[in-house]
């Protein structure tokens, strides 16, 4: 009796999440196997063409150049944020007003749309009148077009998405050490151990569970880019930065083509899903908890 | 417990699949029009005007596109004017930002099956889509029972209306425009050049001397289909052919492209990409680094506003096309097909009234767009008075016949990114122009073929 009272309690939010997160899949996955379009009151079933779609025309449906931009972006992102975050959280992680300041300051841009973040930067980067090439001028001699060439645009794009979260690393780094015994470094001073020797013998190895957890929700949240790419590129230079969820919601919502929207959404939901276990299967054994 | 969650969570899964079954969205069925019955006498009973009466208080809802607080105003005071003029239907209007988030918000409401609004502004490319795929009202029953004056407004703006697989009209003009040229009159004669170049070898015999003489840019160009399909369509072929099958290596085409790789590598024409062109390409304008600008009548006012110098207008730049040819842009008013019957007659009869010469007219002269009626151009008082309020709107207006309807393909958007990517390539990266635009072609020919 105790456990059914204790199930109903449970019964509201599981209807939620049913609702919200199980059933948009299942019936994402019903619509690959049709040909609907979002707007036509009918559709019929198709069986595996949608899929057949996806492997048999591959040099002129861009998923492939999507999910290699994606990845590039999120390589890139990650780096920066992990490493930068890091050595923020390194550098600041003494408790004195100034520096509680300047962590105030690296996390304000996490407050940031980044909607608002990207117009701002699309002023800043503008070739002609952009605030950064004005200076480069003045320094350097030359302007670059910094969003109409296809590396640089990336690199803009990964920029301006680092600039915004590598606060929140920072932040998680800071917590992860503040949570390390003090005990391991008296011991290891006690021995002569320089500062370089205790980063990487005692903080690092012990921040393992930390970096673990910002790699696999950043590793996921950077893969899902999109603000940034549809308001700074909107996907050019020659779809240069058309990431994987920005081309989806162009198939879905452009073109209509919502039946291979999904198609292609699944496909991303199942690789994110495989690195994701493949990370944590790697993290048990690899990944020390005792700090 | 965890056993009882599990055992839940697997049968709620299962009914979502068990709800896999039949091949109709029940929720966006179309609701019958009340028409039925075959030949003459569906034509006959269609056309009664009794059908299309509103008998009854009803409510409506008007979704706007516009964000111009000037456009919104005035469309908000319109719909005071005709909820007080009678007492059978009230509209209520709702400002939705921009045309993107008003389709957003329209597929939505389609696909859910319910939230549609009575009338609605779409951008005019999207009409098309739309009414293939059964979204829309068609309105010739409406306009033959209902007496509208369809035939006052322009044939190539009701054109774009038409749906060429089933030759009905699934919306009406309302904020009409098109790609238009705005002339730096201070910067030409800076040069020597007293007249406004009209054809497109005059345009580039003024480059040069531009070039020589200031040192500055002749032509801007945005990387988008509004402009570019024109200059190509002026310049004597559509590359997206019938729409079925890409012209793009028709002679017309190539030459064009050569001739503006040209000028661009001399100096003389600018092409504007990326998401900031429009802001790029403003900005070179009133600074008076460019004198002639490509851009869309809709910002007829802005220019009045922002440039310190001699402005001249023109329909477009005449070339091998004649009379000089402008695509229909801008907005249409379209009543979507899922509503009751009578939703669908107190809408018709709201747009009816807010298409009238007056309202036309009027709109015209805050809008920056096209008076789509034939009889506002002709009532000499009502034109008068427009191009007092604004002059820049004569050079525009004179070459009015020439508006045309767009490439009517539903793939124009996602070909013309293919072409738009070509043609920067061949411009700036420094590419074979056979090779890219040979590539594109083909890549458009897939898409064409609609896969």
């Amino acid at each position: 009796m105790e456990s059914f009272q204790e199930f109903l309690c449970c019964v509201p939010a599981m209807a939620l999440i049913l609702l919200v997160a199980y059933y948009p899949i299942v019936e994402l996955i019903r619509i690959s196997f049709t040909d609907w379009n979002l707007i036509r009151p009918t559709y019929t079933y198709v069986g595996l063409t949608n899929w057949k779609w996806l492997f048999e025309t591959w040099q002129y449906n861009h998923v492939l150049n999507s999910f290699f931009a994606t990845l590039k972006f999120t390589v890139g992102h990650m780096v920066i944020i992990l490493v930068a975050g890091l050595l923020m959280a390194l550098l600041f992680n003494r408790m004195s007003r100034g520096f509680s300041f300047m962590r105030s300051v690296v996390f304000l841009p996490h407050y940031v749309a980044m909607t608002s973040a990207a117009l701002i930067f699309m002023v800043i980067l503008n070739k002609q009148y952009g605030v950064a090439n004005v200076i480069l001028e003045a320094v350097a001699g030359i302007r670059v077009d910094w969003l109409q060439t296809g590396s640089l645009a990336m690199l803009s794009m990964i920029v301006i998405a680092s600039w915004r979260s590598v606060g929140y690393d920072m932040l998680i780094y800071l917590g992860g050490m503040q949570g390390i015994s003090r005990d391991y470094y008296e011991a290891a001073m006690l021995d002569g151990a320089s500062g370089v020797t205790l980063f990487f013998n005692i903080t690092l190895p012990l921040l393992a569970p930390t970096t673990l957890f910002l790699v696999v929700t950043q590793f996921i949240s950077s893969m899902k880019v999109y603000a940034v790419a549809d308001v700074l590129t909107a996907g050019g230079p020659y779809r240069a930065t058309e990431v994987m969820v920005y081309l989806i919601y162009t198939m879905a919502f452009v073109d209509f083509r919502v039946d291979r929207a999904a198609v292609v959404s699944i496909c991303f939901f199942l690789f994110l899903l495989v690195v994701t276990a493949l990370t944590m299967n790697v993290s048990e054994r690899k990944v020390n908890y005792d700090a | 417990m965890k056993k009882m969650i599990a055992l839940l969570l697997s049968l709620a899964i299962l009914l979502c699949l068990s709800g896999c079954s039949g091949g109709t969205n029940p929720a966006a069925v179309p609701a019958s029009t009340g028409v039925s019955g075959e030949g003459d006498e569906t034509a006959a009973a269609a056309s009664s005007p009794d059908l299309y009466q509103i008998t009854e208080p009803i409510e409506i809802e008007f979704w706007n596109s516009y964000t111009e607080e000037a456009k919104i105003d005035w469309l908000h005071d319109k719909v005071d004017e005709f909820n007080a003029s009678q007492d059978l239907i009230t509209v209520s209007i709702m400002d939705i930002s921009g045309y993107p988030a008003v389709d957003e918000k329209i597929t939505a409401a389609q696909a859910a099956g319910m939230g549609l609004p009575a009338l609605c502004l779409i951008n005019c490319p999207r009409e098309q889509t739309y009414a293939a795929n059964g979204m829309l009202e068609p309105l010739d029953d409406y306009i033959s029972a209902t007496g509208f004056e369809i035939d006052d407004f322009y044939d190539g703006m009701v054109d774009s209306m038409i749906l060429d697989s089933d030759g009905k009209i699934y919306g009406i003009p309302f904020g009409i425009s098109s790609s238009v040229v705005f002339w730096n009159m201070d910067l030409l004669r800076e040069a020597g050049i007293e007249e406004m170049p009209s054809t497109w070898d005059e345009v580039r015999e003024a480059a040069k001397i531009i070039k020589e003489t200031t040192g500055k840019t002749t032509v801007g160009l945005l990387s988008e289909l509004n402009y570019v399909e024109v200059m190509m369509r002026n310049a004597g072929a559509d590359p997206l052919g019938d729409g079925t099958v890409a012209d793009m290596q028709n002679p017309a085409i190539l030459d064009f492209l050569t001739e503006y790789k040209e000028m661009i590598d001399a100096g003389e024409a600018q092409f504007y990409v990326g998401t900031d062109q429009n802001t790029n390409i403003s900005t070179a304008f009133y600074s008076g680094d460019l004198a002639c600008m490509i851009n869309t009548c809709a910002v007829v006012n802005q220019v009045s506003e922002n440039a310190e110098f001699e402005v001249a207008t023109a329909f477009g730049i005449k070339d091998q096309a004649d009379p000089v040819i402008s695509c229909v842009a801008g907005a249409a008013a379209i009543i979507p097909a899922n509503n009751s019957q009578e939703v669908k007659n107190a809408a018709f009869q709201f747009l009816t009234w807010l298409t009238n010469k007056e309202n036309v007219y009027s709109w015209s002269v805050i809008g920056g767009t096209y008076p789509s009626r034939y009889s506002v151009l002709e009532d000499d008082a009502m034109m008068s008075e427009l191009y007092s309020a604004q002059p820049l709107y004569e050079g525009i207006f004179a070459g009015l016949e020439g508006i045309v309807s767009k490439n009517k393909t539903p793939y124009q958007t996602a070909a013309y990114k293919i072409l738009l990517d070509a043609m920067s390539k061949y411009f700036f990266d420094g590419a074979d122009l056979n090779e890219v635009w040979t590539n594109a072609e083909n890549e458009i020919n897939y898409l064409l073929a609609g896969n």
